[in-house]
């Protein structure tokens, strides 16, 4: 049994007394969470919800307050068409669809017109993108005639994307022409916050950098977004990488003055944001931890885990992983480092939850994984990332756009504490 | 049929809330919330969705239909409280059926409450039979004690007492994962005792009304 007993010793008169299995967990942790008025999930045990509804239902929990009763009477009594009674609304049906129809066609005439402008601006733009992108990527037409590999999969492909780094480029030249002026005309930042503030100064590193990651509302797409967040840091105990030296790269361009902000940019831009970047960088964080936990068990379920091709090779890595994620890591206790641990554990359940075709599940681990509190790291952006395709595969874009910026937050802390600690 | 809906001077009342609504004296559809709302909710709606937030949504859009469809309603011989009841039972059928879109936990317990309930003379009966407290809490208890001293004390404290996970765990002394696994199984535990106890009725999941 990997938990702590479920039942008394001695105490058998239900069969409920074995070993939960992962789906009992998935299930238990679902219902924990539909009872807490969550999100339900594919795997919420509708009997059992239904019992714990009745148990409530019994002791008063279907009750309607004064209050609430008073509130949802405001909010109906505002909502009714208060210049229109129900008869005239019922006895005038043909009303309603000319109103209807009169709202509609301006509004879809309007629509095909940004469409059809829209469209001919792409299409006048797409040869220059095309060539623009290719130049900046530094691609013979032989590369770009060749197959993409999975790491070029992650480079922009959509001409939305190539004109989002046009954008950003011409940002940075404007930043490069400042900075000489600025330093022709002007007199030398006396306070701080000048010096921050100033055309090359660790405000504007800092936000040349962020930049990269922070995405406009209207990317909130999962896609987009989570393109953006994988420009994830190595977090500052796990630099050593090309994340940590790119930003250091970015950090020294600006300190040189004249096109600090473009070869800021540039570095950040080199530092190539892709999800296997993100997880390259879980995985030195991982590479240092687990030695020092010396975990042996951690050691076979992660390989076990590697190796898992199918679903079933899958569902046994699960097991294992499972069984991990009840009981402490290593033989010390829980330690920071276990702590972190733990947290990836977490977040490669959520994954394999995912593998699985199974995102409710790999939302109930994502968010378990980020209730440990556990140091910022890339462990953690991983878990929003995770949290958030879970959220969009369940239906829910808005909850999946949070998750997504909240990504992209703990990358912009990594990011921060990475190029204060290269100062 | 519950007596005070079907008392003629409630009736007339009715009426005249009708007309002045109809009129579009929202005032007076608000005089109707204010006589039914509760009632819709706790008796309607609950037992069907299982889900505060849910059943309040539906209670609001229930009403939003209704002030809509004024010209629809013939008053007759039964109160209106009946026809809103259709409304709510059918939106609230229709928030299960958007169960995979929204995501939404809900638990339609009504089947439970069947064998607490007496046998329903009418349509209308159907739409509005009031579980007697005393009784189903009686049900429960007797229920409870079938099941072992672990489970019943993590129903008790989960459910009648209120607690919250960390602190059922707690007082348990398990885990917060193993007292999910374990209030799981006790539910489940709990069921096949209620359901021995009481057979419940097959009822369509989905019935929808006319």
């Amino acid at each position: 049994m990997s938990r702590d007993s479920l039942l008394p010793p001695g105490n058998s008169s239900d069969d409920e007394d074995a070993a939960e299995d992962a789906d009992e967990a998935a299930a238990a942790s679902a219902l924990a969470r539909a009872l807490e008025g969550r999100s339900g999930a594919a795997q919420l045990p509708d009997a059992a919800l239904e019992t714990a509804a009745l148990l409530r239902y019994s002791r008063g929990g279907a009750e309607l307050s004064e209050e609430r009763r008073a509130v949802l009477r405001q909010q109906v009594l505002a909502s009714l068409p208060s210049a229109a009674t129900g008869s005239s609304q019922a006895s005038s049906p043909h009303r309603s669809l000319w109103r209807w129809l009169g709202l509609a066609m301006p509004l879809a005439g309007a629509a095909a017109a940004v469409w059809l402008v829209v469209g001919a601006f792409e299409r006048a733009a797409e040869p220059e993108l095309a060539r623009r992108a290719d130049e900046r990527a530094g691609a013979t037409p032989e590369r770009a005639a060749a197959p993409r590999d999975d790491t070029a999969a992650e480079q922009p492909t959509t001409k939305y994307e190539i004109a989002r780094n046009e954008a950003e480029a011409d940002e940075a030249e404007k930043k490069q022409t400042a900075a000489p002026r600025a330093a022709r005309g002007m007199t030398a930042p006396q306070t701080t916050d000048e010096a921050e503030a100033a055309p090359g100064g660790a405000r504007e590193r800092r936000g040349a950098a962020a930049d990269e990651l922070r995405a406009p509302p209207a990317e909130a797409a999962p896609g987009a977004l989570a393109s953006r967040i994988a420009a994830a840091p190595s977090a500052p105990s796990t630099a050593g990488g090309n994340s940590r030296a790119q930003a250091s790269q970015a950090r020294g361009a600006g300190s040189i003055g004249a096109g600090a902000g473009l070869r800021a940019t540039e570095a950040k831009r080199s530092a190539a944001p892709s999800s296997e970047r993100l997880e390259r960088s879980s995985q030195r964080l991982r590479a240092r931890l687990q030695p020092k936990l010396g975990d042996a068990r951690l050691d076979h379920a992660y390989a076990e885990l590697d190796r898992a091709q199918t679903n079933a090779e899958l569902r046994q890595a699960r097991t294992s992983l499972t069984a991990l994620a009840s009981g402490a890591l290593g033989s010390a206790g829980d330690t920071s480092d276990a702590a972190l641990l733990r947290q990836d554990l977490f977040c490669r359940l959520a994954e394999v939850a995912l593998r699985l075709g199974q995102p409710d599940v790999a939302l109930d681990w994502a968010q378990r994984g980020l209730a440990l509190q556990a140091p910022p790291s890339p462990f953690e952006a991983r878990l929003w990332l995770i949290e958030g395709k879970a959220r969009a595969a369940l239906g829910d874009p808005d909850g999946a756009a949070k998750s997504y910026m909240k990504a992209i937050e703990v990358n912009e802390r990594l990011l921060d504490e990475s190029l204060d600690g290269a100062e | 049929m519950d007596a005070e809906l079907n008392d003629s001077s409630q009736r007339l009342w009715e009426r005249s809330c009708l007309e002045r609504a109809r009129r579009g004296e929202t005032a007076a559809f608000g005089d109707i919330y204010d006589a039914y709302a509760k009632r819709l909710y706790e008796r309607v709606l609950m037992p069907v969705l299982g889900n505060p937030a849910a059943a309040e949504d539906a209670l609001a859009e229930t009403f939003r239909i209704a002030f809509q469809r004024l010209a629809d309603f013939q008053p007759g011989e039964v109160s209106i409280y009946y026809w809103l009841a259709r409304i709510a039972k059918n939106k609230a059928l229709d928030l299960h059926r958007a169960r995979k879109v929204t995501g939404r936990a809900l638990a339609n317990f009504e089947n439970l409450l069947e064998p607490l309930l007496a046998p329903h003379a009418s349509p209308e009966e159907l739409l509005d039979r009031e579980v007697s407290k005393h009784a189903l809490g009686q049900a429960i208890q007797a229920t409870l004690e079938q099941l072992n001293e672990r489970y019943r004390r993590a129903i008790e404290l989960r459910f009648l007492l209120d607690q919250s996970r960390e602190s059922c765990a707690e007082r348990l002394g398990v885990k917060l994962g193993t007292f999910d696994v374990l209030l799981l199984r006790a539910l489940r535990s709990f069921r096949k005792h209620w359901e021995e106890r009481a057979p419940t009725s097959s009822r369509p999941p989905e019935m929808a009304l006319p």
